[in-house]
């Protein structure tokens, strides 16, 4: 068909017969006419010609008529409609609603949304009557508003933070680039006030250019702490400074090694990661510098945004081949042929250094027969024997290292009443797991503190350190266990 | 901006739903024809079409034309009965001295049409709901009674033992009636236990619609004087009264009128008995 054949008014009215066929359709008595007018309805791409007949169908007996019409009409609001739409929403289930507002939502995002002012304003209005329930679609089209919806998300993050929707946290990642920025801001700031439990939510929403905000929680609890760093991680390391670097300066192992294992290499800039990294090998905590070590390994298989994997090698194998050697032995998981070593050494249990166990136990005077396990019990005779040989770490892994080679030696034999505290702590713990089981509750270890010694206040102090260092494990509040690498 | 581009935005803005903007954008042809060619703007569209030979994209763009230009000036719900194109509402819009007057006549024209569709009982697409959000309230009567009588004159009626519903199904009401009955076949045979439960609907719904039709205020709800007239001015009425006493208000001194509160409210009263009995006496 070519443009001589009709006047632009002819199709023009062609289209409209098409139009008028539909709506007649629309009431017909048969159903099959009827659905199939209504499926026209909803494929048509331009079909606002029909609304005012559509909404007289809101409120249509059929139900599905109803649900495919409610969904049409949702698409192709304006003006005076929107108002009308959502007033007639009310005795529509909210699964419904949820998913009109999802089709308003495709629509925006596939025809955009109004730009003037005043009829985002007519949105705003319609869309603040509906309940929070469906607050995770609301903000999702409020971020599309423009200033006026952006607005009005900050006004209820604001007044509104404690009946905010947590899913509707989730929606803000679809605003624009600086909204996004100043919501993440706000929220930060307004949920470490008063609803610092919306961290975990908050990091999810976080990116690179808003990760920073997260350093209002970073002077709160260790776990809260850790949230953050591994929200750092995640969005790659790009900067030393800033909330990095605070975070490289935690007094608390966990969080530096949260970050460690969190850190998505991909996105992260491969000398900023190195500055860091450098730090953290460094770091005296076993558990730090052996994550550390074990990204510096991977890093020479997995490439950094502005790098490639050749570059990397060179780089680490130049600055940190005595880390890589030490890492590759026990992280047998990771590629680590390119450093040109074989890695024989076959160590199945794994090395814990001697400060780990003991090295800052109190020598308070213990008799070895205050804590002697029962007979039967063969693990902590085990135990036992390996305290008193001072053998309780394994042979290291560590190849070329000289601390590690004085650890296998022997050393000369303490006398039994000397065990420090922790080790005593540990003793008591193997021996009651082996009678209750792995998980004990900490009111009969408690109980049972005075057999090795110990007063209610040095239990506490010893169970705290064990804690730190990472050798016991609150399981909750009520229950501790040991971080059994011994163990299966 | 060249003219297609602005064919463009148009249509762009049509389909975001973004009537205020279009509305905008017309004001402008007032300010500057070159820039905003409104009156030229179909034309154009033809050209592009001449230039792609593309049917179905020009007619996509026609009806987000359409549905732009009778959003802009809300009279959407006469774009699908209305059979004249786009470009007479342009034509009458810009022909216009000013962008209010322009509105005006478009909608002047449109209710006149309407009105005559009404008249010769073209009402299938009309729609009541539509008309009233438009602004075109006052048809709406009109509109009832049209529909109304097309339903009584479908009214089926037996012949040669058949009921023929063609007629009943192709009125709006009728339609609706059918629809809930489930009746979809056009011919019934007079025995049909179906037909007789039609008929009763047919009627209840005859005289639902006919109770409904003047769903202005019906007149036995409207306050009436002694002798049966309707109050209808009672806002004129009270003007009458304050106007009356405004001017002892500045006769007297503000002292004066602190003290003398209460006789003053009556005396605001004494006039409204005498001359609603008046009145009275008069008519």
């Amino acid at each position: 068909m070519t443009s001589g054949d009709m006047s632009l008014a002819d199709l023009e009215l062609k289209e409209l017969k098409e139009m008028r066929r539909i709506a007649w359709d629309l009431e017909s008595a048969s159903q099959e006419l009827m659905y199939q007018a209504a499926q026209g309805l909803s494929m048509y791409d331009v079909n606002r010609t029909l609304l005012p007949k559509a909404m007289t169908l809101l409120s249509a007996e059929d139900i599905f008529l109803q649900k495919l019409v409610i969904r049409t009409v949702g698409r192709n609001l304006f003006g005076a409609y929107i108002k009308e739409f959502f007033d007639s929403l009310v005795g529509i289930s909210p699964a419904e609603v949820a998913q009109v507002l999802m089709g308003i939502r495709e629509a925006f995002r596939e025809n955009g949304s109004p730009v003037s002012a005043s009829s985002q304003r007519l949105w705003i209005q319609a869309l603040e009557g509906l309940g929070r329930e469906h607050q995770p679609g609301i903000v999702e089209i409020m971020a599309t508003l423009g200033t006026a919806g952006f607005g009005w998300t900050k006004k209820i993050i604001k007044n509104d933070l404690e009946n905010l929707n947590i899913g509707a946290l989730a929606s803000i990642r679809e605003f624009r680039d600086n909204h996004r920025n100043a919501l993440v801001a706000l929220i930060c700031e307004e949920a470490a006030k008063s609803k610092r439990e919306l961290l975990p939510y908050i990091t999810g929403v976080v990116d690179r250019k808003n990760v920073r905000f997260l350093s209002v929680f970073l002077s709160g609890e260790w776990k809260e702490r850790k949230e953050v760093a591994c929200a750092i991680g995640r969005v790659g390391i790009y900067t030393t400074s800033g909330i990095v670097r605070q975070v490289l300066n935690d007094p608390d192992w966990r969080v530096k090694q949260a970050l460690i294992e969190s850190i998505d290499v991909r996105q992260s800039h491969f000398n900023k990661l190195l500055r860091i990294l450098e730090i953290f090998v460094a770091d005296s905590h076993k558990r730090v510098h052996g994550s550390a070590r074990r990204l510096l390994l991977r890093l020479g298989t997995e490439a950094c945004a502005n790098s490639d994997v050749m570059i990397q090698r060179d780089k680490l194998m130049k600055r940190f081949r005595d880390q890589l050697l030490k890492a590759a032995p026990s992280n047998k998981d990771v590629d680590s042929s390119w450093l040109g070593v074989e890695i024989t050494e076959d160590g199945v249990i794994p090395y814990i250094s001697p400060e780990d166990s003991q090295d800052t136990g109190d020598p308070e005077p213990v008799g070895i027969s205050d804590f002697a396990p029962p007979e039967r019990d063969l693990r902590s005779a085990l135990m036992m024997k390996m305290l008193e040989t001072k053998e309780y770490s394994a042979p290291s892994l560590e190849i070329d290292d000289s601390k590690a080679a004085s650890v296998r030696k022997p050393k000369p034999k303490r006398t039994s009443s000397k065990i420090p505290g922790p080790a005593r702590f540990l003793a008591l713990m193997d021996r009651l797991s082996a009678e209750l089981g792995k998980e004990l509750p900490l009111a009969v270890v408690r109980v049972k503190a005075p057999e090795i010694e110990m007063t209610g206040k040095e239990f506490d102090q010893v169970l705290d350190q064990l804690v730190k260092e990472g050798t016991v494990y609150m399981v909750d509040k009520e229950t501790i266990s040991r971080v059994d690498i011994l163990a299966d | 901006m060249s003219d297609q581009a602005y064919l463009d935005n148009v249509c762009e803005l049509s389909r975001r739903g973004s009537m205020e903007s279009l509305v905008e954008l017309m004001k402008g042809y007032w300010i500057d024809k070159k820039d905003h060619p409104w009156h030229r703007l179909y034309k154009i569209l033809g050209k592009d079409w001449k230039k792609t030979g593309d049917a179905k994209a020009t007619s996509k763009k026609l009806m987000l034309l359409r549905e732009g230009v009778f959003g802009a000036l809300d009279i959407l719900s006469l774009s699908l009965p209305f059979d004249f194109s786009t470009e007479q509402v342009l034509q009458t819009l810009t022909r216009a001295k000013s962008w209010n007057e322009g509105r005006q006549r478009v909608r002047s024209t449109c209710a006149k049409l309407a009105s005559e569709m009404i008249s010769s009982g073209k009402v299938s697409y009309l729609v009541p709901s539509g008309l009233q959000r438009d602004g075109f309230g006052f048809i709406v009567p009109e509109l009832f009674k049209a529909l109304l009588e097309e339903f009584r004159k479908a009214e089926p009626k037996v012949k040669k033992g058949l009921v023929n519903l063609v007629r009943l199904s192709k009125s709006v009401l009728g339609r609706h009636l059918l629809r809930t009955q489930m009746i979809t076949e056009t011919k019934l045979p007079e025995d049909d236990p179906r037909f007789q439960k039609l008929l009763q609907e047919y009627q209840r719904l005859l005289v639902d619609m006919e109770l409904d039709e003047g769903l202005v205020p019906l007149q036995e709800t409207l306050q009436t004087t002694l002798n049966g007239r309707f109050v209808e001015e009672l806002a004129e009425d009270k003007d009458l009264h304050e106007g009356r006493a405004t001017p002892k208000g500045v006769q007297s001194s503000l002292t004066e009128f602190l003290e003398n509160k209460k006789p003053k409210s009556k005396k605001r009263k004494k006039p409204v008995r005498k001359k609603r009995s008046r009145k009275g006496e008069k008519s």
